[in-house]
C-alpha cells in the first residue's frame, strides 16, 4: 500500500531520513515508531507529497501512483499529531466544507454517524475555538474518516485524549481495519501499538531499523520467555516434572504460581503441561510472557541494531 | 492541477468568500468607497449647478473608478494577508491532505477575490443606480464598460497580493511586505513621472543621468505594478479610447496569470508548513 | 557692552535660519534671472492645414518627425534661426526677431530609402475671405498668389483713393454744413424769409467707403508639401549637393479615421464669450437648471491624436492608438429640430445674434436678435440655433437636418437637467446600502456561533 524506496530527505548536510525503505502492505495496521527526531513525521509528509524527497520516491496504492496527485490523496485520511483547525467554524461547518472537498455523497448522514461514533454528536454547533485538545483530535479522526478512504495515516492520533478517548480511537481503528482499510500509525504509545498493529517498523536517526510482525520482530529479539502456571492448590513437587526438559532455563516456584523461564527459540508449552499433567499437577492457568514492544523497541534503538534482511522487504 | 482540480478551488473559494461576506470588514468598505464616491459626485453636482453646463458621455465613470480602487485596495490587503493567516494557523496542510494542490489553493484564493469584487460590485451597481437615479446623471454603456474594466483591474491587485502572501510567512511581514512594495513602486513612479516632466536643459547632468536609468528601470519596473495597469485603465476611460480598454483588460489578465504562476512556484518552494518536520 | 549678549538665544538660532534661507534663495534667484541659452539651429518654420485652417508652428531639432494631413497644402520653409528653451511653458522657442534667414537649397521627400520629390520654393500666400483672423481661408501658390495678391493690392488701392476722397467730401460737407448753418438760422441777418431757407438744400453726408473685406498676406517663398497618407523623410540638399546638417527628420502624412459626424460649439447664455464643444456622439448634455444654449454645428473628422496633437505644433504631446474629433468646416445652412419621446417639439434655424449691455448702472448683458439695420457698424456676436431649456419640462434631444431634411449623422445630443438636490439622499445611500446587508448577517452569525 505505501513503498518507498531509497527515500531520503536532507537539510544542510543533515539527513532527517535516509535510505528509507518502507513497506506497508494492503490491510494491515502498521505501526511505525522511533524516538523523537528519528523522522517520522519527515517521513510522513514526503509520503503525503507536502514535503518534495531529497532522494527516492514514496509509492502509494498500486505502485505506480506518486501522492502528489490529488485523486491519490482522495483515498488517504490522515490525522496529525495536532489539529488545527478554523476557530470561527463550528464542527458542522468544517466537516461539512471537508466533507464537500472530497465530494462526499450523503456527506450530512456521514457526518452525523462519524460524529456519534466519537460522541461528539452534541456540540456539532459549537465554535471550533472551543474545543479541547482531546475533541479537536476527534474531529481530525472524524475529518480524515469522512470519505471513506482506503488508507488511513495517523500522526500521533491518540495525543491529548484521555483513556476514554484512547478506547475509542483503538476501536475506531480497529472496525475500520475490519472494513478493509490500512492503517498507518505513527506513535509514541508504545502499548497502543503493540495492541493495534500487525507490524511495526522501528526508525532511529532516519533509519527504518526494523519492520517485522510482533512476534517476529520480539521473537529476533530475545533468547528467552516465561511461562506463568497457576495451581489450584500448592504444589511444591511441580517444579521437578520440568527441571529435566534442556529448554528450561530457570524454575522458580511461589505459592500456587509456578514460572518456567525457557528457550524463544520455539514455543515449548505443550511440553512443559504435559509434562506436569503426567506428574498429576494439573495447571487451571497459563501465560505466556515474552519481551514488550517497549523493551523491544529501547533494545533496537539503544543499540541501534538493524534486524532488516532482504527477506524483510 | 489535476483533473479533480476545478471543485476543490470551487469548494475552497466558497468557504472563503463565505467567511468574508459573514465579517464586517467588506461593508465597511464599500461604505467607505461609497462615500468617497458621494463627495465626488456632489461636488460634480454642484459644479453643475455652479457653471450649469456640463458635457460628458459619462459623468458617473470618475466616481466608480475611485470607489473599485478603495475596494481593490481591500481586495489586495485581504489576499496579502490570506496565505500568511492560514500558515499562521497552520491549518494550510491539512487542505493539502486532500485533494488540494498548490495550483488549485492559489487559484481558489483568485476566485475567492474576483467573487469578493463581484460581491463588491453588486453594491456599487445599485449605489450608482440610485444615484444616476436621484441626480438624473444616467447610466451609459461606458459606465458599464468601467465597471467591466475594473474586475480586471481589480484582478491585478488580487493576484499582486496573492504572490505578496506567498513570500511572507507571516501577516506582519506580509502586510509590512505589500506596504513597502507596493509603496516602493508607487513612489518610484512618482520620482520618476516628476523628472520625466523637466526638460535637459533644466537639469543638472547628474540628474539627467539619474532619470535616464530611472527611465529604463520603470520600462521593466511598471509592468510588474498593479498600479500601472489601474493608470492605463483610468486613461482608457478617461480619454474614451475602445482599443486602449481592450488593451489594458487584455494586459490585466495576463498580469494576473504570471503572478498567480510566480505564487504557485513560490508556494512549491516555501511549503505549506510553517515548520518542517523531525 | 557688548550688543550679542543683549540678544536671546533663540532670536540668534532664528538669525541663523533666516540667513541659510537667504542664502538659499539666491541661487535660485540668479538662476531664475539668467537669460535662456540661445542655440542657432536649423528650424522647420510650418504653416500646416489643420483641416479648417493653416496654423503655424515651427520643428526644432528636438523634434524628430513632421506630421501632415494627407492631400492637403502645408507650407513648410527651413530657416535659420535662435532657439531657446523657456522653462515656464516647458517648451523650445524661436528667436525670429533676432535671426531669421531662409536655408536655401532642394527640398527632398523620401520614402524607403528613395527621392520621390524633389521640391524648389514657390511663390505663395493666404487668401482670407473675411479680414485674417475670420473666415475661411487659402492658399495660393505661383501665379495665382500674385494674381491674388494683385487684386488685392488693387482693392486696397481702390479703397485708399476712396478714403481720400471720403476725407475730401468730409471736409467739404463740413464747409457746406457751416454755410447751412449760417444761412438757416439767422433769419434777420440773411435777408430771407422762413419759406425761402427751408429750400435751402441740406449737404449730403459723404458715406464711408467699405474697406476690402477679403485679406491677402504679402507673398512670400516657401516649399509646398502635399502627400498622400503614408510615412515619408524629409531633408534640404544645399546646392553643393550635401545635405543641410539638422534638416533630416520623418515626415508622417495621416488622414482621417472617420468623418461627415456633427460636432457642436454650444454657447450659454450665461457664458457666451466661452463656448463649450460637444465632438462625441455619446455625450449627454447636462444642465443646472433654466438655460438658452446657441448651438453651432460643424462637420468634423476623427484623427490620430497624436499626429493631430503633432501637426498643431511638434511639441505637443498626444496619445498614441487614440482619436480626436476635429472640427473642419462649420455647417452654414440646416435645421435644428427638437425631439421628446419621438415627437418633434419644434424646429429652429441659424440666426445671428447680438449681445447688449444692459443700460444704465445695473450690470449685465442681453443677447438679442441681430438686425443689420440696427446695428449698421458690427457684425453679430454670436450665430447659432437657438435652443431653450427648462428642467420642469423634461430631458430632449437635438438633431440637426441637412437641407434635404435628412438627420444629419452623428448630430443627435440629449439634453438632461441634472437634479441638485438634497446631498443627504447620496450619502444615505451609500451607508445604508451596505450597512442594511451587512448588519442583519453579522447579527445572524454571530447568534448561530452562540
Amino acid at each position: 500500500m505505501i513503498r518507498t524506496v531509497d527515500l531520503g530527505k536532507q537539510y544542510g548536510d543533515f539527513w532527517a531520513v535516509r535510505d528509507l525503505n518502507l513497506n506497508v502492505r494492503e490491510g494491515e495496521i502498521y505501526g511505525f515508531v522511533g524516538p523523537n527526531g528519528a523522522g517520522k513525521t519527515t517521513t510522513i509528509l514526503m509520503t503525503l507529497a507536502i514535503l518534495q524527497p531529497s532522494r527516492g520516491g514514496v509509492y502509494l496504492f498500486d505502485d505506480q501512483i506518486r501522492a502528489s496527485r490529488a485523486d491519490v490523496r482522495r483515498k488517504i485520511g490522515v490525522v496529525s499529531e495536532k489539529q488545527f483547525l478554523y476557530p470561527q467554524m463550528t464542527m458542522w461547518e468544517y466537516l461539512d466544507f471537508f466533507g464537500e472537498l472530497y465530494q462526499v455523497e450523503n456527506r450530512g448522514e456521514r457526518i452525523a454517524e462519524l460524529a456519534t461514533r466519537v460522541e461528539l454528536d452534541d456540540v456539532l454547533d459549537r465554535r471550533l475555538g472551543a474545543f479541547s485538545r482531546g475533541m479537536q483530535q476527534k474531529v481530525g479522526f472524524v475529518r480524515a474518516l469522512l470519505h471513506d478512504p482506503d488508507l488511513l495515516i495517523l500522526d500521533e492520533p491518540v495525543s491529548g485524549l484521555d483513556p476514554m478517548g484512547i478506547r475509542q480511537v483503538r476501536d475506531l481503528v480497529e472496525e475500520e481495519n475490519r472494513k478493509g482499510k490500512t492503517v498507518f500509525i505513527s506513535s509514541h504509545l508504545l502499548s497502543e501499538v503493540e495492541k493495534l498493529c500487525h507490524r511495526v517498523g522501528i526508525m532511529n536517526n532516519g533509519r527504518l531499523l526494523a519492520e517485522d510482525r510482533m512476534d517476529s520482530l520480539v521473537r529476533r529479539l530475545t533468547e528467552e520467555v516465561e511461562l506463568d502456571l497457576e495451581f489450584s492448590k500448592e504444589e511444591p513437587q511441580a517444579a521437578e516434572a520440568v527441571r529435566g526438559f534442556d529448554f528450561v532455563r530457570g524454575i522458580f516456584m511461589e505459592g500456587k504460581f509456578l514460572t518456567v523461564k525457557m528457550k524463544a527459540d520455539q514455543d515449548y508449552r505443550r511440553d512443559v503441561v504435559e509434562a506436569l499433567i503426567s506428574r498429576g499437577h494439573v495447571p487451571v492457568g497459563t501465560r505466556l510472557r515474552s519481551m514488550s514492544l517497549e523493551e523491544a523497541f529501547i533494545t533496537i534503538t539503544k543499540e541501534n541494531i538493524s534486524l532488516l534482511t532482504k527477506a524483510d522487504a | 492541477m489535476g483533473v479533480l482540480g476545478f471543485h476543490p478551488m470551487w469548494v475552497l473559494a466558497k468557504r472563503e468568500l463565505r467567511s468574508a461576506i459573514y465579517g464586517i470588514g467588506i461593508y465597511l468598505t464599500i461604505l467607505l468607497s461609497l462615500i468617497i464616491s458621494s463627495v465626488i459626485l456632489q461636488n460634480y453636482i454642484k459644479s453643475v449647478g455652479r457653471d450649469q453646463l456640463l458635457i460628458t458621455a459619462s459623468p458617473l465613470a470618475y466616481p466608480l473608478f475611485i470607489a473599485t480602487v478603495v475596494c481593490a485596495v481591500y481586495l489586495a490587503l485581504s489576499s496579502v494577508t490570506s496565505i500568511a493567516r492560514e500558515k499562521d494557523m497552520q491549518t494550510l496542510e491539512a487542505l493539502f491532505y486532500g485533494p488540494v494542490d498548490h495550483a488549485t489553493y492559489i487559484l481558489s484564493k483568485y476566485l475567492k477575490g474576483v467573487l469578493s469584487y463581484i460581491f463588491i460590485v453588486l453594491f456599487l451597481a445599485a449605489y450608482f443606480t440610485v444615484a444616476s437615479t436621484v441626480s438624473n446623471l444616467g447610466l451609459s454603456l461606458k459606465f458599464l464598460g468601467v465597471l467591466l474594466l475594473s474586475l480586471f483591474l481589480s484582478s491585478c491587485v488580487i493576484t499582486f497580493g496573492i504572490f505578496v502572501s506567498t513570500l511572507a510567512g507571516s501577516v506582519r511581514t506580509s502586510v509590512l511586505l505589500f506596504l513597502g512594495i507596493a509603496g516602493g513602486l508607487i513612489a518610484f513612479q512618482i520620482s520618476h513621472g516628476a523628472l520625466v516632466r523637466i526638460e535637459e536643459p533644466s537639469l543638472a547632468a547628474a540628474l539627467i543621468y539619474l532619470r535616464n536609468t530611472l527611465a529604463i528601470i520603470n520600462a521593466g519596473v511598471k509592468w510588474t505594478s498593479p498600479f500601472h495597469y489601474m493608470n492605463q485603465g483610468m486613461e482608457a476611460v478617461s480619454l474614451g479610447s475602445v482599443g486602449k480598454y481592450v488593451l489594458s483588460g487584455a494586459l490585466s489578465m495576463i498580469y494576473s496569470a504570471v503572478a498567480l504562476f510566480a505564487s504557485v512556484l513560490v508556494l512549491k518552494r516555501k511549503g505549506v508548513r510553517r515548520t518542517t518536520g523531525e | 557692552m557688548d550688543l550679542n549678549k543683549l540678544r536671546p538665544m533663540n532670536f540668534r538660532w532664528a538669525e541663523k535660519i533666516f540667513i541659510s534661507l537667504i542664502l538659499l534663495l539666491i541661487p535660485m534667484a540668479l538662476v531664475q534671472a539668467q537669460a535662456p541659452v540661445m542655440e542657432e539651429q536649423m528650424v522647420y518654420r510650418l504653416r500646416l492645414f489643420d483641416g479648417k485652417r493653416h496654423v503655424s508652428s515651427f520643428c526644432p531639432r528636438t523634434e524628430k518627425a513632421l506630421y501632415i494631413i494627407a492631400d492637403s497644402d502645408n507650407i513648410c520653409l527651413p530657416t535659420m534661426t535662435l532657439v531657446y528653451y523657456w522653462p515656464l511653458t516647458r517648451r523650445y522657442k524661436a528667436g525670429l526677431k533676432t535671426l531669421n534667414e531662409p536655408v536655401e537649397g532642394v527640398l527632398e521627400i523620401l520614402r524607403g530609402g528613395k527621392v520621390i520629390q524633389e521640391l524648389k520654393p514657390r511663390t505663395y500666400t493666404f487668401s482670407h475671405a473675411r479680414q485674417w483672423y475670420a473666415g475661411p481661408s487659402e492658399v495660393l501658390l505661383d501665379e495665382k498668389a500674385k494674381e491674388r495678391y494683385a487684386q488685392y493690392q488693387q482693392a486696397v488701392e481702390n479703397y485708399t483713393d476712396q478714403l481720400k476722397r471720403y476725407y475730401e467730401d468730409r471736409r467739404e460737407y463740413r464747409r457746406k454744413m457751416e454755410e447751412f448753418v449760417a444761412k438757416a438760422g439767422e433769419p434777420g441777418n440773411s435777408g430771407r424769409t422762413q419759406e425761402q431757407r427751408k429750400k435751402i438744400p441740406v449737404p449730403e453726408r459723404p458715406s464711408l467707403p467699405a474697406a476690402p473685406e477679403f485679406y491677402v498676406e504679402d507673398l512670400d517663398q516657401a516649399y509646398m508639401v502635399n502627400l498622400p497618407a503614408g510615412k515619408y523623410e524629409i531633408r534640404l540638399r544645399s546646392s553643393d549637393g550635401t545635405i543641410v546638417e539638422g534638416s533630416e527628420r520623418r515626415l508622417i502624412s495621416f488622414t482621417h479615421r472617420r468623418s461627415g459626424k456633427v460636432g457642436y460649439e454650444i454657447a450659454s447664455a450665461k457664458r457666451w464669450t466661452m463656448p463649450e464643444t460637444s465632438s462625441d456622439p455619446a455625450e449627454i448634455i447636462y444642465l443646472g437648471g433654466k438655460e438658452t444654449l446657441y448651438f453651432r454645428p460643424y462637420l468634423e473628422a476623427e484623427y490620430d491624436h497624436l499626429y493631430y496633437s503633432k501637426l498643431l505644433d511638434p511639441q505637443n504631446e498626444g496619445y498614441p492608438e487614440l482619436w480626436k474629433w476635429v472640427n473642419i468646416k462649420q455647417i452654414e445652412k440646416g435645421t435644428l429640430q427638437l425631439v421628446k419621446d419621438g415627437k418633434i417639439m419644434a424646429s429652429v434655424q441659424e440666426k445671428p445674434y447680438q449681445v447688449q449691455q444692459v443700460p444704465g448702472p445695473e450690470l449685465g448683458y442681453r443677447i438679442v436678435d441681430y438686425v443689420k439695420e440696427k446695428f449698421p457698424d458690427r457684425g453679430p456676436s454670436l450665430v447659432g440655433y437657438k435652443v431653450a431649456f427648462e428642467p420642469e419640462k423634461g430631458s430632449f434631444q437635438i438633431r440637426l437636418l441637412d437641407v434635404s431634411g435628412k438627420v444629419m449623422s452623428g448630430s443627435v445630443r440629449e439634453l438632461r437637467a441634472i437634479r441638485v438636490g438634497n446631498p443627504i439622499e447620496l450619502y444615505l445611500t451609500s451607508v445604508v446600502l451596505p450597512l442594511a446587508v451587512g448588519i442583519p448577517i453579522f447579527i445572524w452569525r454571530r447568534k448561530k456561533l452562540k
